[in-house]
């Protein structure tokens, strides 16, 4: 089925012989091999998923014919959190610095004296999806493994400022669900 | 009282109007099918869907109906959809009509305006020469109070004797819409493409022609009825000229390929390689003309392949068999009733719709050729052997007159 | 009815055919010459030698003048390329020589006997066939077949046949000098010698041709 290249025949050069140089012994071959395919689809399942009726997280494996989204796509970016629910970043900046898109926006603040662990974390993290060009130099750059990108690349939205994320929004990003997450008001 | 009459002039001139409006619908109506099944035929060899979005629901039923009478079909039943996508072409229609016209400010207005017209003109005056049905004969009767006189009506539209010829003269003036359009757009795209276009059909018109002639001298006639009778008489009923001449048939077929500009030949139109073909600064209806006439243009050249090749609108050797009091001949001799007719109409219909679905099958096999190759397949390979094989059948036809394997 | 079409016809004709030599759109009035010898197909299905309507179509508009559009296609003559206008007298002569021709053909054809060309009368034959129930078999029609056409053509006329095709390959060897460009050093010597202004011009352009 879909995938698999068994009729895909070794490349060799133009032949000479009176059946190549008439065509009709390869257009008859290539008749049957469509008629199949045509069969094929008729019968057993085709390529396509239906897709903003079935996700392409929702579909089952028979609808998923083209396989699971790589799970180390580069898709938009989640804010790792530590064993205590807050953010594990200390906000030093450099993910920004890294950035060659220019689309990390952090304002660092003092943490609260009760954390101890640590000086800072971020105010304000802001990440203009519209801009990022999903390289993952930032998830490089992160010495704490603060930023990260997931497969999640069903975004649409319907205005820009929806598309510059913050950071609540960055926290409870779930690239489980691939559906986009609307900002609270 | 006078009796009213009804001679056969007034009933022949009667049936041509309805001949007329019969065969130009049946091509409207085939078109938009067609495409239909070209994007389907695409999407399933290509292990896609296909268009099926645009749907004719149970549910659409409810506008044909009054208002009290909608609630009648339940909701659930409303959204099953009859044939996925099947609006597609009509929902294609309204986009191209509701475009706005675009004349490109370097056209030459006359031409760039009569280059829809002179594609779609001469195939539509072609498929008049196009022999659809067995001969129908009105008898001699009297049907309240009215006097109708034996009438003989061929079926096609029109029943000049060298029909055939006339019909192949008329749609080889469709290279002038090409042209026409193509240089009249004032662009360079689709005048390199009208070149290319004009080279092309021109070229395989020599293949076509003879492999025309053969079957033409095989026979012995240029009328089409003749034709197609002639291959239903011989070999009880399977004297059909694909098994006659199965060169000839072969070579009319490719030929047949590039007069249409379909793949593997669609090199006017390769959409990877020129903008966009000859079309290419046409918008709206006009290019929906071009688009008709090309579809159009595959349906009388299928047409003319039954009819030539395909023993037209004979079934084959069938016993005459007894429906409803009306002898149903083996659709050999023009003497039956109207079944008898509406038979061989439906059986021309068929074969000429295996033809297109050949055509469509084939598009999606075949790779293109490039020009120098779709040069040297014209003018080297089916040149040659086609005025062999009309040399050879010209030996034998004065050589042995009656002799059909070849002739 | 038949009158007013031919009339009708004919004023086309020779409207289309004014065309063909007044346009100064080369694509203009090439497809007015289509239009010329289209109606001259037509007026043969008026005397019913449909045969001969069908090569005319097939064989002028067919694959003549889809030449003459392809060449004119490729060519994409621009205003400034199309020539002068030629002198009056030579205008004056071609106006003589088409009268000639226009009269040395009128005379020619209206010297035939009236009735060799007239159509038999094979209405009756059909009705008659018809009226036997012969259907099945359409009525041969000799007049205007591909058989009398031939047999015409191979029989009393092969001599003028076979002379017009002499004046074909006449008129193509014609074309062919005419349209031979001379040699381009041959052009080029002889403009620097012509004058020296044309020499200093080929130095600093390039010798465009």
């Amino acid at each position: 089925m879909a995938g698999s290249h068994d009729h895909v025949e070794e490349a060799l050069p133009p032949g000479k012989s009176f059946a190549d140089r008439v065509y009709l012994p390869a257009v008859m071959r290539g008749l049957k091999l469509t008629v199949q395919k045509f069969f094929g689809t008729v019968t057993d399942k085709h390529a396509t998923v239906q897709y903003p009726e079935v996700g392409i997280y929702d579909a089952s494996e028979a609808e998923r014919a083209i396989g699971h989204p790589n799970p180390r796509y580069r898709g938009e970016h989640i804010l790792v959190k530590d064993e205590q629910g807050r953010e594990k970043c200390v906000a030093c900046l450099l993910c920004m610095a890294a950035c060659p898109a220019l689309c990390i926006h952090i304002e660092p603040e003092p943490t609260p004296p009760e954390w101890g662990d640590r000086e800072r974390r971020p105010k304000v993290f802001e990440i203009d999806m519209l801009r990022c060009i999903y390289c993952g130099y930032c998830e490089e750059a992160c010495p704490c493994d603060a930023i990260r990108l997931t497969p999640k690349f069903y975004t649409p939205t319907t205005s820009r400022t929806e598309r510059v994320y913050d950071k609540e929004r960055l926290l409870e990003n779930n690239p489980a669900a691939q559906i986009p997450q609307r900002p609270a008001k | 009282m006078t009796e009213f009459v009804l001679t056969p002039g007034m009933i022949g001139f009667a049936a041509t109007i309805l001949k007329a409006l019969f065969v130009i619908g049946m091509a409207l109506q085939i078109v938009p099918g067609c495409i239909y099944f070209e994007r389907k035929i695409a999407a399933y060899v290509q292990h896609r869907i296909g268009p099926n979005r645009v749907n004719f629901t149970i549910g659409t039923l409810r506008y044909l109906m009054p208002e009290s009478m909608r609630d009648v079909i339940p909701e659930g039943l409303a959204r099953v959809k009859l044939i996925p996508g099947s609006l597609q072409p009509l929902a294609d229609a309204i986009k191209l009509a509701f475009k706005e016209e675009v004349i490109p400010e370097k056209a030459d207005k006359l031409l760039y305006n009569l280059g829809p017209m002179l594609t779609f003109i001469p195939v539509g005056t072609a498929l008049c020469f196009l022999p659809f049905g067995a001969t129908l004969i009105v008898p001699d009767a009297n049907l309240f109070g009215i006097e109708i006189q034996r009438t003989v009506i061929e079926m096609s539209v029109s029943n000049v004797v060298p029909g055939m010829l006339m019909l192949l003269a008329v749609s080889s003036l469709g290279v002038y819409g090409i042209a026409c359009g193509g240089w009249g757009s004032g662009s360079k795209y689709p005048l390199m493409a009208a070149v290319r276009a004009a080279a092309q059909m021109v070229s395989y018109e020599v293949p076509l022609g003879i492999a025309f002639l053969i079957a033409l001298a095989s026979v012995g006639s240029l009328d089409g009825q003749e034709i197609v009778r002639n291959q239903a008489e011989t070999w009880h009923g399977f004297g059909w000229l694909v098994f006659r001449q199965p060169l000839a048939a072969l070579i009319f077929l490719v030929a047949m390929f590039a007069e249409n500009n379909r793949l593997p030949f669609d090199l006017p139109e390769a959409e990877p390689e020129l903008v966009g073909g000859y079309h290419t600064e046409y918008t709206g209806l006009k290019f929906a003309i071009f688009f008709l006439g090309e579809y159009c243009a595959m349906i009388l050249m299928c047409g003319l392949f039954t009819t030539l090749f395909l023993g037209g609108w004979s079934l084959g050797p069938i016993e005459p068999v007894e429906v409803f009091g009306s002898t149903i001949e083996p659709l050999i001799t023009a003497e039956g009733g109207i079944l008898n007719v509406l038979l061989s109409v439906a059986v021309f219909t068929v074969k000429m719709l295996s033809v297109l679905l050949l055509q469509l099958w084939i598009r999606w096999t075949l790779p293109r050729f490039r020009y120098d190759q779709l040069m040297d397949l014209g003018w080297k390979v089916l040149t040659p052997l086609a005025l062999a094989n009309l040399a050879i059948t010209a030996i034998l036809i004065s050589k042995f007159p009656n002799f059909t394997f070849f002739a | 009815m038949s009158t007013f079409l031919v009339l009708l016809v004919g004023a086309l004709i020779v409207v289309a055919a004014l065309m063909t030599v007044t346009q100064r759109n080369p694509i203009h009035a090439a497809l007015s010459m289509l239009i010329a010898l289209g109606g001259v197909g037509a007026l043969m299905i008026g005397l019913k030698a449909h045969f001969l309507a069908a090569m005319q179509v097939l064989l002028y508009g067919g694959a003549i003048m889809v030449l003459f559009v392809f060449v004119i296609m490729l060519l994409t003559l621009r205003e400034d390329e199309l020539g002068p206008e030629p002198p009056s007298a030579t205008r004056l002569l071609a106006a003589v020589g088409a009268l000639a021709l226009t009269f040395i053909l009128f005379s020619a054809l209206s010297r035939r006997s009236d009735t060799e060309f007239r159509e038999p009368d094979n209405d009756a034959k059909i009705a008659a066939a018809e009226a036997k129930g012969d259907v099945r078999r359409r009525t041969k029609v000799y007049y205007g077949s591909t058989e009398h056409f031939a047999r015409v053509l191979y029989t009393d006329y092969a001599v003028p046949f076979e002379l017009i095709t002499v004046l074909v390959m006449a008129a193509v060897a014609g074309v062919i000098v005419l349209a031979r460009r001379p040699d381009s050093m041959t052009l080029e010597a002889t403009k620097l010698m012509a004058s020296p202004a044309a020499s200093r011009a080929a130095s600093a352009g390039g010798g465009a041709a």
